[in-house]
């Protein structure tokens, strides 16, 4: 019986994480490399890419419906996409250009300096790449090597990247809430 | 230990917060129509994401499970692979003079202690009956004889734990006529088979129990098995 299920081949569609996944996030990821590569074919070539590295990274995902999954999901594509970009210009132009501008994704949350949103105010300053690192590191709970190739860096520059998004956060949480909030976090 | 620090901690319940936020206001997900070339790789990728991939992805690969477990199957059943066989009493096949052979019976490790249970066979050939037949049980041992029109055979059972008890080994002497018994598996359980042109016998063993089986050559083997499997 069971080598007859086995030949049978019969796909549980609505059974595997992996299809659970692509069936919520397809239209958010495609949304997202079209933002940043503004081409159909390359953002189709993106989400693949993308999708083949969330795959690889299944065992993380717990809940598939969650904001943790959701932004996880957004900084792979995000990262798929600008890598493909760097690739595509340095392809056609024989250089890599400057970081492309990039319009954002939608408009930022506004964080009032109440008691306890003063991390996620300085959360909401930092750019991408102090984000990224921190969120797949921080709060993911990645590896230096999950991360790094999630990334497309290596796990030498995910560790010097983190230090200098954490030297970062104390920067901004000195600058925008005074010494105080900086001792506390130090 | 993993070293975290107060930032760090403060940063993971930061971050719980701030991605509710900032998820909340990320264009809706949902279905995406691809181009077919596109599509097709996506399947191709989403098929691979499975957990058995590795084992069950592909046509080749279900073939070379199916055929894995034919060859573990075909050395359990057929070249009698000692590791593969079930239960804890094994039967080795000794070869004597004049053609003939002893089986012997052996019990690996400790048996543990039970009572005797008769056990007699469900299933019996055309023109036999329980009613027709004669036989005793003497000091845990059953033997019975089923008379048919024609022909005979006999049946007996052994206790590993009462004739160890009794310090005997199980051992029986067969004449197979030079060809020698045949070691199988019946109905989950070890046996060996010896048959000649005028009489057929059979060995089996579970963990508890030796079944012995033996009577006229004219009962096809399929009928004795048939007995065998019905034992209960």
């Amino acid at each position: 019986m069971f080598f007859l299920m086995v030949l049978a081949d019969v796909p549980p569609r609505r059974r595997h994480k992996a299809y659970l996944v692509y069936d919520t996030y397809a239209g958010l990821v495609k949304a997202v490399c079209m933002r940043i590569l503004r081409n159909e074919t390359l953002a189709e070539e993106a989400l693949q890419e993308s999708f083949l590295r969330i795959f690889k990274n299944l065992h993380k995902i717990s809940e598939v419906s969650s904001h943790k999954t959701r932004s996880f999901v957004v900084i792979i594509s995000r990262n798929t996409a600008l890598h493909l970009l760097r690739q595509e210009q340095k392809h056609h132009k024989g250089r890599v250009e400057a970081e492309p501008e990039l319009l954002p994704l939608f408009d930022e949350p506004v964080y009032s300096p109440a008691e306890g949103k003063e991390l996620q105010s300085v959360l909401a300053a930092l750019p991408d790449i102090h984000k990224d690192v921190l969120e797949l590191k921080i709060y993911q709970q990645l590896s230096d090597r999950a991360a790094a190739e999630l990334l497309g860096i290596s796990p030498g520059a995910v560790r010097k990247r983190l230090q200098r998004a954490k030297a970062a956060v104390l920067q901004l949480l000195k600058e925008n809430y005074g010494e105080e909030m900086y001792e506390k976090y130090k | 230990m993993k070293n975290t620090s107060k930032l760090d901690t403060a940063l993971k319940a930061a971050f719980d917060g701030y991605r509710q936020d900032w998820c909340a206001a990320l264009p809706e997900g949902g279905a995406v129509t691809l181009t077919p070339t596109a599509n097709a790789k996506m399947q191709k990728a989403l098929r691979r994401a499975k957990v058995y991939y590795p084992l069950f992805g592909t046509t080749a690969r279900r073939v070379a499970s199916v055929v894995l477990a034919l060859f573990i199957a075909f050395n359990a059943v057929v070249l009698n692979v000692e590791s593969l066989l079930p239960g804890k009493a094994s039967l080795t096949v000794e070869d004597l003079t004049y053609h003939r052979y002893r089986v012997t019976v052996t019990y690996k490790g400790e048996i543990p202690a039970y009572d005797f249970e008769e056990k007699y066979p469900s299933y019996l050939p055309q023109g036999y009956s329980m009613g027709d037949a004669t036989g005793s049980i003497f000091q845990n041992e059953v033997g019975v004889s089923y008379i048919g029109p024609e022909d005979y055979f006999i049946y007996t059972q052994s206790s590993f734990y009462h004739k160890y008890l009794d310090g005997d080994p199980i051992e029986y002497i067969i004449s197979a006529d030079g060809k020698k018994p045949k070691q199988t598996v019946i109905d989950g359980k070890r046996a060996v088979i010896a048959t000649r042109d005028t009489s057929t016998c059979l060995i089996i063993c579970d963990n508890q129990y030796v079944y012995f089986l033996s009577g006229s050559g004219n009962i096809p083997l399929s009928e004795y098995k048939k007995i065998a499997e019905s034992i209960s």
